[in-house]
């Protein structure tokens, strides 16, 4: 079905189709310069190990890994909730139905879809690099392929949860969040009982993604594989509940700020 | 000498009950715990297919109303119901169409983008397998948007985006449509289109209740005027002749200034 006057032609798809194509490809529309720079930044070690530098092109790779966890977790789900609140775009979403919960539910699906493809794509360039003489161990790649898409889910999933509070600084909460969980973790170091152990379930899991990575942790890493999926599952509640309070706060406040 | 025309209605009359919007000592205000404030009080109806000028100074509660007639903020007082139901069950299965004085559309988007985003929050739930093109194509037609709507939003001027926001309101086929300041950012041409577009709607069944602080502007449109002043709704209903020297004629001494 096409409509062929001055309005342009209707793309050929269906409302969420259109809904998932749009989230999919949030980070190229909306941030394209920090996409530019991490295809950049994962071809440099690529490029490192041509030119003759192995060792180089390995402390390369492991440091876009991790630079691209952290990027591809918070960049993409920035403002998904909480830019919409405040540009008054709620009041759109909200003419019919009785909850906006399940429509931002499916956006956030779809755009953890987009972190997901982002991810791979960095993954596939960093496996590459050994293929063209880089000296990455492969067990380091396999490490780096179960570990950088969880943690780059579970940033995605705190910050949905944050802008799902409407914070429109959802990156700086999350930050500060890990902040504050490194300081704790790092003072319940050694103590032992169930309420600092429920404690640290509620803190950001470095000592689970350092498991995964190294193997440490009494070589438990599906334990620690089990820790982030559970804390992307709470988070991502999180953020499915308070969404529903937050925009009606706001849509009983009135226009855009 | 002319019959005064106001009328500020303190009692429920016939027409009260056969109202789309039936309010009786409707108290309007904020609710809240820490700065709890009634705007004004109002008992009225709004049968279908009119146009109601909500006018009154900055403050007066307008907007106010507004939320509470989508459903978005407590009524303080009284009843206020709209098809039988309270604003907000109406708004869940009916659905109610909203423009809000103040938005701000995604820059990248595209228009498709933003009228199939407003039919999937409208109707999740459903499969959406297809394009969704009659509630759209209606939604379009009826709010005369004659632009490409392949285009992003940062390349439409701001009667575009105001139009585009008012097929937005639209896609949910709503009965009742509240519009604040719709106005507002309009250049004089846009204006009287807006007006003529407005007019058809009504024309077509759909219930308008627009909200603005000018009344030589939506009053030429309007079939009645709620004037909100000093805690109390003057109706007034206009006939006929539609220009500004009529208008006027009708209005209480202090608001003709």
């Amino acid at each position: 079905m096409t409509t062929p006057i001055a309005i342009g032609t209707r793309p050929r798809t269906s409302a969420r189709a259109a809904l998932w194509r749009r989230e999919l490809l949030a980070l190229p529309r909306r941030r394209p310069k920090l996409l530019a720079l991490l295809v950049v930044a994962g071809i440099v070690p690529l490029v490192t190990a041509l030119a003759g530098h192995p060792m180089a092109a390995a402390v390369l790779a492991w440091q876009v890994a991790l630079f691209g966890a952290v990027v591809l977790g918070l960049a993409p789900m920035s403002g998904i909730v909480s830019e919409e609140l405040s540009r008054g775009l709620v009041l759109f979403w909200a003419q019919k139905g009785r909850s906006v919960r399940r429509f931002y539910l499916e956006r956030y699906l779809a755009r953890q879809g987009a972190v997901l493809g982002a991810v791979a794509v960095l993954l596939a360039l960093i496996t590459a690099v050994p293929l063209v003489g880089g000296d990455v161990p492969w067990g380091t790649i396999r490490s780096l392929i179960v570990v950088v898409p969880l943690v780059a889910l579970l940033l995605a999933s705190i910050v949905f949860a944050m802008s799902s509070m409407g914070l429109s600084r959802d990156v700086l909460a999350t930050l500060t969040y890990l902040l504050v969980s490194g300081l704790i973790a790092f003072n319940l170091r050694g103590r032992a009982g169930v309420q600092w152990d429920v404690a640290r379930t509620l803190l950001f899991p470095f000592d689970g993604i350092g498991a995964l990575y190294f193997g440490g942790e009494s070589s438990n890493p599906w334990r620690a594989a089990a820790t982030l999926i559970g804390q992307i599952i709470a988070w991502s509640a999180i953020g499915w509940y308070v969404v529903d309070r937050a925009a009606r706060a706001r849509l009983a406040q009135g226009s855009a700020t | 000498m002319t019959p005064n025309p106001t009328r500020l209605v303190v009692d429920v009359s016939p027409a009260v009950a056969a109202g789309l919007v039936v309010a009786r000592d409707a108290t309007i205000g904020i609710v809240s715990r820490s700065s709890p404030r009634t705007l004004f009080t109002c008992t009225g109806a709004i049968t279908p297919g009119r146009i109601i000028a909500l006018v009154g100074v900055n403050g007066a509660g307008k907007s106010t109303f507004l939320r509470t007639l989508a459903g978005f903020s407590p009524l303080v007082s009284g009843t206020l119901t709209v098809g039988g139901l309270s604003p907000s069950e109406y708004r869940a299965t009916h659905g109610i169409g909203i423009l809000p004085e103040s938005f701000a559309l995604p820059r990248e988007a595209t228009g498709w983008e933003l009228l199939d985003l407003s039919h999937l929050a409208a109707t999740t739930g459903g499969r959406h397998t297809t394009p969704p093109s009659d509630a759209i194509d209606a939604a379009i037609a009826a709010a005369g948007v004659d632009f490409p709507l392949d285009q992003a939003v940062h390349r439409l001027s701001n009667g575009m985006r105001q139009r585009l926001a008012l097929a937005m309101a639209l896609v949910p086929k709503p009965q009742l449509v509240l519009l604040d300041e719709p106005e507002s950012g309009l250049d004089p041409t846009q204006r009287v289109a807006l007006r003529e577009r407005l007019r058809a709607m009504a024309l077509a069944g759909t219930t308008l209740i627009i909200s603005s602080h000018d009344v030589s502007g939506i009053g030429l449109v309007a079939d009645e005027m709620w004037l909100v002043d000093d805690g109390r709704v003057t109706i007034i209903t206009l006939h006929g002749d539609r220009s500004l020297e009529a208008l006027y004629a009708q209005l209480p001494p202090a608001w003709r200034a």
